[in-house]
């Protein structure tokens, strides 16, 4: 077993197999769902490090899983782009599912009903490890129809995350989620279809290699990515979003703004990878414009709201922008382009994630999230308040944090291309965030003692792992070169 | 005022659903362009299914593919049936308004007639999958219908199972299906590898677990939420649905 581990290339299919069992395992342990839950974080934590580590030590790869080799069987593929996505998917899990266990505590300790949290929290664990499971095998998929099945399971846990905090208004917002998620995955199948009509072959880096412009592959792509972009909330198809996000459980609102919307989007990029040079000038850029249009018009949408969560959400929109607007920069340098891009992403979901906590924290510590009455909170939460500042600065792209590299790269990029219109719509993003971020941050910062100075209610479990994030997306600021070292590494 | 918003509201319905007819129409062409115009269609994988036939250990060229060549999709897709029940089983139970009517003596025998029919048809759809159609989902959608037919009748066969044992006969599917992809890679090397020999044993023995898992998981979702949580949590819920109209 032991020369197994050190010889095989059985590392690639452990970040998928593990949390699975760990799902089954809290699934059946309904009593103490708690236990089996945050050790299968972890074990699936060390196994995606352990994964990352290999790549580097070893270079990436390739695994048949069955010993059948493609187009007849299926393979996982590891290359720095999907490793990197299953690091961060660790990272990021791995502070949720510790900050899960003190929420869920938390509300059992706090009010009478301590059956229906417990009934959330049994639920919650095996949900949550199906989805990182099934994120892990999108990231490392190479086979286009397995990727439509981690799409699905993806698809389904997320919904089922979405509706378990039982409000009206978050059922609603898992319906209508349900509907769009399932017409992304419809219109991602039929292009599934064409593309193996066409090619007679399942395996993206076959189908990338013989790629065509012919009319059925054109109908292909066209289908696979607006049925990605729906699923990505990218302008105009975000209407769903920002009530989905806002209205969940405050680990389920960091799960998906930090994890669910990059792995859509992971995908829309695998496939445009191979298309871009095809396609030139013109679809690139309209990727782009809606990119840029996101930008500006989520963070307006931002500015205006009451809550701290949909304040928290629509910033979503507005980031899922950036991840747009790279694709015109990537006809000229695409490894440039992709690690800009693939920065971005890491630092947005750490940093995206930990707002996303911290203001959970701050809602069930204070009972509401109206961002006027929130003034004074900080003498309460410290660490908190300091966490949902940190994840902003990362947001805004003020040095140290890791947000600012991003942005770095993205304007040095678009500078050195003369892409002057994009070089104006991120400094434009940039500028907005800070001012919708500090919007939310006066209030919470001020020294103004208006919120309720109760007894600290909320679990020391989920103050420090807020932090945590954060401080993983200002750390992003300092070990760049690390970093851009393992999204090198070729498949 | 109001007559002329209600119209308003009308003739942006209308719209809005002439538009979509619009969208889809424009769909349908763009699907018949791409569908005529593509040029000879490739042959697919027929011909390398076939020819690695007499490795997969089974003679159906469905199952072939299903339980060997891709079975890392048929493993995801039970985890798709059992992400089902928990998702259906963490909302919050569905309680009918009206009591249910009382069940006639034509249904409860029928039920007798032809439960014992549809279990025999399920274990011949299962062995029938080793060479022509059939298989573990088609066993199993016929053993969910029985499962169905059981649940309406309230029959005295479901307390057969135990409530307590039912989460863990709907893992079973899925775990199984996980312990012999990982028993075979810790013995072969290969995440689903069967070696050759013991290929067809394996593929009958898990589809015929998978065949029950699929089965009870269809008849789990058919019933809607948690079995024990539906009695003695109906003050719980009416509490709670006190307390969402607060809110």
């Amino acid at each position: 077993m032991i020369r197994l581990l050190l010889q095989g290339d059985c590392w690639l299919i452990l970040p998928v197999i593990l949390p699975l069992l760990g799902a089954l395992l809290s699934f059946l342990l309904k009593k103490q769902p708690r236990l089996p839950g945050v050790l299968g974080a972890l074990v699936t934590f060390f196994a995606s490090a352990a994964l990352a580590w290999k790549l580097v030590s070893h270079g990436g790869g390739r695994y048949y899983l069955g010993g059948w080799q493609p187009p007849l069987g299926i393979s996982l593929r590891a290359d720095g782009p999907a490793v990197l996505m299953v690091l961060m998917t660790a990272v990021t899990g791995l502070a949720v599912s510790v900050y899960a266990g003190g929420y869920f505590q938390s509300r059992i300790n706090k009010r009478g009903e301590e059956q229906r949290h417990l009934a959330q929290e049994r639920s919650f664990w095996p949900l949550w490890l199906l989805l990182w499971a099934a994120l892990n095998g999108m990231f490392l998929s190479a086979d286009i129809f397995n990727m439509y099945v981690t799409l699905e399971l993806v698809a389904l846990s997320s919904v089922g995350l979405t509706a378990l905090s039982g409000k009206p208004a978050s059922q609603v917002a898992a319906m209508r989620y349900l509907l769009v998620s399932l017409l992304g995955s419809l219109s991602f199948l039929l292009g599934v279809a064409f593309l193996y009509k066409v090619h007679g072959s399942l395996d993206l880096l076959a189908i990338g290699a013989a790629l065509s412009l012919a009319p059925a592959v054109v109908m292909a792509m066209v289908l696979i990515s607006v049925g990605l972009m729906l699923k990505t909330a990218l302008f105009p198809f975000h209407f769903w979003l920002p009530p989905a996000h806002a209205n969940a459980l405050a680990p389920v609102s960091a799960i998906l703004s930090g994890l669910v919307i990059n792995g859509a989007w992971y995908l829309f990029f695998r496939f445009w990878q191979g298309v871009l040079p095809l396609v030139g000038e013109g679809a690139a850029t309209l990727l782009a414009v809606l990119g840029g249009v996101a930008i500006v018009w989520g963070a307006y949408q931002a500015f205006c709201q009451q809550r701290l969560k949909m304040l928290v959400a629509y910033s979503t929109v507005a980031q899922i922008g950036y991840l747009f607007i790279i694709f015109p920069l990537m006809e000229m340098g695409p490894e440039q382009g992709a690690a800009a891009v693939f920065y971005f992403v890491i630092s947005h979901s750490c940093a995206k994630a930990a707002m996303f906590l911290a203001a959970g924290t701050l809602f069930l510590q204070v009972g509401h999230d109206r961002i006027s009455d929130l003034d004074g909170v900080r003498q309460v939460l410290p660490k908190t308040t300091f966490a949902f500042a940190l994840g902003g600065l990362s947001l805004m792209g003020l040095p140290p944090t890791g947000g600012f590299i991003a942005k770095y790269m993205y304007l040095s990029q678009a500078v050195s291309q003369e892409r002057w219109w994009l070089v104006a719509v991120i400094v434009a993003g940039s500028c907005l965030a800070a001012v919708y971020i500090c919007r939310a941050v006066a209030h919470i910062l001020s020294p103004r003692l208006v919120a309720v100075a109760g007894p600290v209610v909320v679990a020391a479990s989920m103050e420090w792992s807020a932090l945590a994030l954060a401080l993983v997306a200002m750390l992003l600021g300092f070990v760049g070169p690390l970093v851009l070292h393992l999204i090198e590494v070729a498949g | 005022m109001r007559a002329c918003e209600s119209t308003g509201h009308r003739c942006g319905r209308r719209l809005g659903s002439l538009l979509s007819l619009v969208m889809l129409a424009m769909l349908f062409a763009a699907l018949a362009w791409g569908c005529l115009t593509g040029g000879a269609p490739s042959s697919g994988l027929g011909q390398s299914v076939d020819a690695a036939l007499h490795d997969s250990g089974v003679e159906s060229r469905v199952t072939a593919v299903l339980l060997n060549y891709r079975a890392y999709d048929t493993l995801l897709e039970c985890f798709v049936l059992f992400l089902g029940v928990v998702v259906v089983w963490s909302l919050r139970p569905y309680r009918p308004q009206h009591p249910d009517p009382p069940i006639g003596s034509i249904l409860a025998s029928l039920v007798r007639f032809l439960i014992p029919l549809m279990v025999l048809v399920g274990g011949y759809l299962l062995w029938a999958g080793s060479n022509q159609a059939g298989g573990a989902f088609q066993a199993g959608a016929i053993l969910g219908g029985a499962g169905v037919l059981l649940l309406l009748a309230s029959s005295p066969l479901l307390h057969v199972l135990p409530k307590v044992l039912l989460p863990g006969a709907i893992c079973l599917g899925p775990l199984f299906f996980l312990v012999v992809a990982v028993g075979a890679m810790v013995l072969g090397g290969v995440f689903l590898g069967y070696r050759r020999e013991t290929a067809a044993i394996v593929i009958v023995v898990l589809e015929a677990v998978a065949a029950g898992a699929i089965g009870l998981s269809l008849a789990a979702l058919f019933r809607g939420s948690r079995p024990e949580e539906t009695s003695s949590a109906q003050a719980r819920t009416d509490a709670l649905t006190q307390e969402e109209g607060q809110e």
